[in-house]
């Protein structure tokens, strides 16, 4: 969450909203009324003249004055935030985790979240980018964790028995396993590591004898 | 024989006033015949100035409704009355004092400027006031109470004409006129404008060919929002010219609204004063070589009233009379003072926009993924084939 957030209230005008987003260089800002309570969002989408649609000109009754560049200019001078604005909110309390968060963005299609205190007031506001760099971990970060702490810590197996590259979260591992089955559960302690994206297993382990079964039938060997 | 030119006017036009504040300024007319006069346009041998009188309601009325005359009377009479049901008295079609008389006068006008030409009097014949396309036979719409264009052509065929080229370059939709001749083969009506989906008056497809007998004989081009001078003059090129050979009117009637400037408040295509002389220069050569040389041109849009009208149409009366003004020219600096004390707007200083005004020529072959070549085609397709035109370039 950034706490620095700006917001903008219910009577500011287009122009305004207009500067103030190339100023601080950003595409949306909460709507705060005169309570400082979250009202709505607006965007730059929401200030792209769409809603000159051609009701307002095509058609008996339709008005010459009202399309071209000086009936759109007219029509967007004269809104505010109020009326821009994608309203009730999407907001997200300031103890929510990231996991709800990002669960919050992707049901309700927003791409940012104005986080309020418990009496609605803003008190920042996580975007999409926010939410994802939690994903974002450092390749060697991860690979360092594959090797002490999977590898070596949890399996007490020798490190410097196993091949780990990581590549934008993608982790392929090779080295011999003692057992098919100690190279399954390797793979999926690795999968669910914090920051992997991906694992492609490169493991090997030595041929097994397949069980006895009656009939004499041979099992699988293996994936 | 030089170009010989009846320019028709009268002061007492700009008494089609909707009033302070409205695009539709009569101060843009003003400007221009004094632009021209300054430049020397009305000097040209062959220049000619006649004064128009008002149309009477036998005129107006083989257009318009008598219910419809009788409601702009009321309009701009004494009581004023408004009455939308007629379009009069909405932000667009506002009523004003001598609003039926100011309108009359327009339709007179054009009226007189086609009885120039078709009487021979002269070869071409202007009405910077007219070009009023979008009224309608009971209804005024879009700052047109009374139809000129379509008047002046039922005049031209009750008069003898058979057949009447008319070509609008005007930004919006030429519909008043298409719709009085939709179902009339004598008139092909081409109307060059920004696409209906994001403009007034929202119609205006190729698909609107004409009905009845006169299938194929209304052309609509319509073109991209943000459409520049060669896409513009490329549209034209693909499709004035060759309707024009093969149709060979009497007398082709042309109205030459500006507002498709990348500086008119009203529209959204991107195009410059160099670009639209250069249709002014091939309406004039089309009606040397498939009319006779009978032209009668009007004006109609142009809302950036300093900037760009009077040089447009400055440049459209020096064609006609057959003195184009050079675009290196510059305006009369005491035109430029009069133009700001008039309106309190800084006046430009040259005659050019600067703009090359080239295209490359249709028949070279065209781009299906270009926008403006997919409405040409749409066009070309839609009606070529009723005048035994290929569609293909």
């Amino acid at each position: 969450m950034t706490g620095d957030v700006v917001s903008i209230p219910e009577t500011a005008g287009y122009k305004d909203i207009v500067t103030m987003m190339k100023w601080r260089g950003v595409s949306a800002f909460p709507v705060v009324d005169a309570a400082g309570r979250v009202a709505g969002v607006v965007s730059e989408a929401d200030l792209l003249v769409k809603e000159i649609g051609p009701e307002s000109f095509a058609g008996p009754g339709g008005s010459m004055l009202a399309s071209g560049r000086r009936g759109e200019r007219a029509k967007a001078a004269a809104v505010t935030a109020a009326e821009l604005m994608s309203a009730p909110a999407v907001t997200i309390a300031l103890d929510a985790s990231v996991a709800e968060a990002a669960r919050l963005m992707y049901t309700r299609r927003v791409k940012r979240l104005p986080v309020v205190d418990g009496t609605g007031r803003l008190a920042g506001i996580v975007s999409r980018v926010d939410v994802l760099s939690v994903f974002t971990r450092p390749d060697d970060q991860i690979r360092d964790e594959v090797l002490d702490n999977v590898i070596g810590g949890e399996f007490r197996l020798d490190p410097d028995a196993f091949e780990v590259s990581v590549t934008s979260g993608i982790v392929t591992i090779s080295g011999l396993a003692e057992r098919r089955v100690v190279a399954s559960e390797l793979i999926d302690a690795v999968r669910y590591l914090e920051g992997v994206v991906d694992v492609r297993d490169r493991m090997s382990w030595p041929p097994e004898e397949p069980p006895a079964l009656a009939g004499g039938l041979r099992g699988d060997e293996g994936d | 024989m030089g170009d010989t030119l009846e320019v028709v006017w009268d002061d007492a036009l700009a008494a089609y006033d909707f009033g302070a504040g409205h695009p539709f300024a009569p101060v843009r007319i003003e400007l221009t015949m004094a632009l021209a006069r300054g430049l020397g346009v009305f000097d040209a041998p062959g220049v000619s100035l006649a004064v128009p009188e008002p149309a009477c309601d036998a005129l107006l009325e083989s257009l318009h409704d008598p219910a419809y005359i009788a409601a702009v009377r009321r309009a701009g009479g004494k009581e004023a009355l408004p009455d939308p049901v007629f379009g009069l008295g909405t932000m667009d079609n506002p009523v004003f004092a001598g609003m039926h008389e100011a309108s009359a006068l327009v339709v007179g006008a054009t009226v007189a400027a086609a009885s120039a030409v078709w009487g021979g009097v002269a070869g071409h014949a202007a009405n910077l006031a007219g070009g009023l396309h979008h009224a309608m036979p009971a209804g005024a719409s879009g700052f047109c109470v009374y139809n000129d264009p379509v008047i002046a052509i039922k005049w031209l065929l009750a008069h003898g004409a058979d057949r009447i080229g008319y070509v609008d370059l005007d930004v919006h939709h030429s519909d008043g006129v298409l719709a009085a001749f939709y179902a009339d083969p004598r008139v092909l009506t081409i109307s060059m404008h920004e696409h209906p989906r994001t403009l007034f008056p929202g119609t205006g497809l190729p698909a609107e060919t004409g009905s009845g007998a006169g299938a194929g004989y209304a052309v609509n081009v319509a073109l991209p929002a943000g459409t520049g001078d060669a896409g513009w003059l490329r549209a034209f090129d693909a499709i004035v010219p060759p309707l024009l050979r093969v149709f060979r009117p009497h007398v082709l009637v042309s109205q030459h609204g500006c507002d498709g400037h990348r500086l008119d408040p009203l529209a959204h295509l991107d195009l410059s004063v160099d670009a639209m002389k250069a249709a002014y220069a091939a309406v004039h050569q089309l009606a040397h070589e498939t009319a006779g040389g009978r032209w009668v041109l009007t004006g109609g849009g142009g809302y950036a009233l300093v900037q760009v009208v009077p040089r447009a149409w400055t440049h459209l009366l020096a064609e006609a009379a057959g003195q184009p003004v050079d675009p290196r020219a510059q305006t009369p600096p005491a035109w430029r003072k009069y133009a700001q004390a008039r309106t309190g707007e800084p006046a430009p200083e040259w005659m050019t926009d600067g703009e090359p005004a080239t295209y490359r020529p249709f028949h070279e072959g065209y781009d299906p993924s270009d926008h403006v070549d997919r409405s040409i085609m749409a066009t070309r397709t839609a009606v070529f084939p009723h005048h035994g035109l290929h569609p293909q370039p």
